[in-house]
């Protein structure tokens, strides 16, 4: 039995559905924009933010009505219906299991007295709009919600996998979603870890990351071996922690190095055709990940970030970032990484300058970090 | 193993810090959730040398909501972001200052539910023991929104080989209720 990946979305800058991300992604398009006194946030920032007049047509399509589910919820119920192209029986089903994955849900109703108004207090509870979600489309059981700071996107996964091995369950349903802020905004100003201009992933004159918006959404199947053929599979994952610092990356690059060693175990390095790294583009994430990336054995692997062309959309940047590394192994590419020219870490990644590409089969690794000296990695093969 | 009548959230925290004699300043930094696990932790746990083989795994209902409230008053009328607030508006914060502490670098999963059967908390952790090499871990629901507070924490440890039996003689327990 293999977990496969049988329909996704994408919500971000770049668009509302898959297709549309990739494609932008391949011309080298970024959906990040300067924005000046935005979201009551006075200090410019860099920021990728999905338009809302999309949202508000797909909202319509799909009788999502903004009157009963605030922003956060409606891009993450657009995006699960898109995944699932209109498989309604499949998301009601007693063996689908939905894993949400958020670091803030609707915190945007914390100084918004009027919101909380409409949608009730109770919508700060993350299990909350969860169940609400879940219910729109008729799932039954109890969703599991994973908040563990910009690693909950991997984390869910890993955590659908692991339900997915049980007998209750035959689908999982993963859906990350984060929205822009005042909040989260002026926290990670508050870090000086904003920049504002579109950032440089491992870059020697990076300074910052662009803060991003987004919702994705990964359909997850058991399927027999054998039957398995064309679908990206998740053969494994890890979660670790640096045991150092709650804020800071660890100098050694330990929690990380200690999960791409885990999911390599069974593995062999040269079957590995890319990592999709974190990339934050701040001064320290991007070290700690060369570090790991180096002790780990993996420098001469192809390393890009997307975090250039969609911001760090947090909760969702786990499950888009995967979703993007599926499709570049089903479509035989290695994307150009976004905002790097000149090598700016102590070991030499070697970082994807222009978009390669490749044979359409392999493995490929996602790793992601976190606020609370949290890691994950995992590996998906075609 | 300690009462402390008609105290508010932060006096009991502390009187439980001081009850334990503990001498670790970071204490003081945290915010409530955290405080409340750091606290559990030091009575199931031990330090250890580098533990790549326990695992934490807590749920509770509010989030990180109490912090959040905190960090919002911060950035109202007068606008002050302060980073040492920020970091903790995020659950699974108080699983990092127990890595910490205890040397921890293993499995670390934070989620949220209306409840703890809700949560799927129990049902992951037996999970996590069946695929992985997993020999302990703690395991717990920690809720806390200014004057309430519930935790309820437990250590659990792989019994010889083989499957794990969750049940009285492996299981070290903590209850702390406040409302």
């Amino acid at each position: 039995m293999n977990i496969c990946i049988v329909g996704d979305n994408i919500i971000s800058s770049l668009g509302m559905t898959t297709e549309e991300n990739i494609c932008a992604i391949r011309q080298g398009i970024s959906g990040v924009r300067q924005y000046n006194d935005y979201l009551g946030v006075t200090e410019p920032y860099a920021a990728s933010v999905v338009n809302d007049l999309l949202l508000a047509s797909y909202c319509n399509t799909l009788h999502i009505s903004s009157e009963k589910f605030t922003r956060f919820e409606r891009m993450l119920m657009v995006s699960i219906a898109l995944a699932s192209e209109g498989n309604r029986s499949l998301l009601a089903s007693k063996r689908t299991l939905f894993v949400f994955s958020t670091t803030k849900g609707n915190v945007e109703l914390l100084d918004n007295e009027p919101l909380q108004e409409k949608f009730g207090r109770e919508a700060l509870f993350l299990w909350h709009s969860a169940k609400k979600m879940a219910a729109f489309y008729g799932n039954p059981n109890e969703p599991v919600v994973v908040s563990n700071a910009c690693i909950s996107g991997v984390a869910a996964q890993i955590v659908a996998k692991r339900f997915l091995t049980t007998d209750l369950y035959d689908t999982a349903v993963v859906v990350g979603g984060d929205v822009l802020s005042k909040f989260v905004v002026s926290g990670f100003q508050s870090f000086k870890a904003i920049s504002t201009s579109r950032c440089k992933p491992f870059d020697a004159e990076r300074c910052g990351l662009n803060i991003g918006e987004g919702a994705g959404t990964i359909i997850y199947k058991k399927i027999e071996a054998g039957d398995d053929k064309q679908y990206v599979k998740l053969e494994a994952g890890a979660i670790t922690n640096d045991a150092n610092h709650i804020s800071g990356p660890s100098r050694t690059g330990e929690g990380l190095y200690l999960a791409l060693n885990q999911i390599l175990q069974n593995g062999s390095h040269k079957a590995i055709r890319f990592i999709n790294a974190h990339g934050t583009a701040t001064l320290y994430n991007d070290e700690m990940e060369a570090l790991a990336i180096s002790r780990a054995g993996c420098l001469s692997i192809p390393v890009f970030s997307l975090k250039a062309y969609i911001g760090h959309t947090l909760g969702a940047s786990g499950v888009i970032e995967t979703v993007v590394s599926a499709h570049a192994l089903q479509e035989g590419f290695i994307p150009h990484s976004l905002g790097y020219e000149q090598l700016g870490v102590s070991l030499k990644v070697n970082i994807v300058t222009q978009q390669e590409t490749i044979i359409p089969r392999g493995e490929c690794i996602k790793t992601v970090s976190g606020f609370g000296g949290c890691n994950a990695a995992i590996r998906l093969k075609l | 193993m300690f009462q402390h009548q008609d105290a508010t959230v932060k006096q009991f925290l502390s009187g439980v810090y001081h009850t334990l004699n503990l001498d670790y300043m970071k204490f003081f930094k945290m915010d409530a959730l955290s405080k409340l696990g750091f606290l559990a932790s030091e009575v199931l746990l031990d330090v250890t040398n580098g533990n790549t083989e326990t695992g934490l795994f807590f749920a509770n209902s509010y989030s990180s909501l109490d912090t959040d409230a905190h960090y919002q008053q911060t950035i109202g009328e007068n606008y002050f972001p302060s980073p040492a607030v920020f970091v903790y508006t995020l659950p699974n914060i108080v699983l990092g200052e127990i890595c910490i502490r205890h040397r921890i670098y293993g499995e670390n999963v934070f989620l949220v539910g209306c409840d703890c059967q809700s949560s799927h908390l129990i049902q992951y952790v037996e999970q996590a023991f069946d695929d992985s090499g997993l020999k302990n871990a703690l395991v717990g629901w920690l809720d806390c929104y200014e004057e309430y507070c519930n935790a309820f924490v437990m250590l659990v440890s792989r019994k010889d080989k083989g499957s794990l039996e969750l049940n009285e003689s492996n299981v070290n327990q903590l209850i702390i209720k406040k409302e």
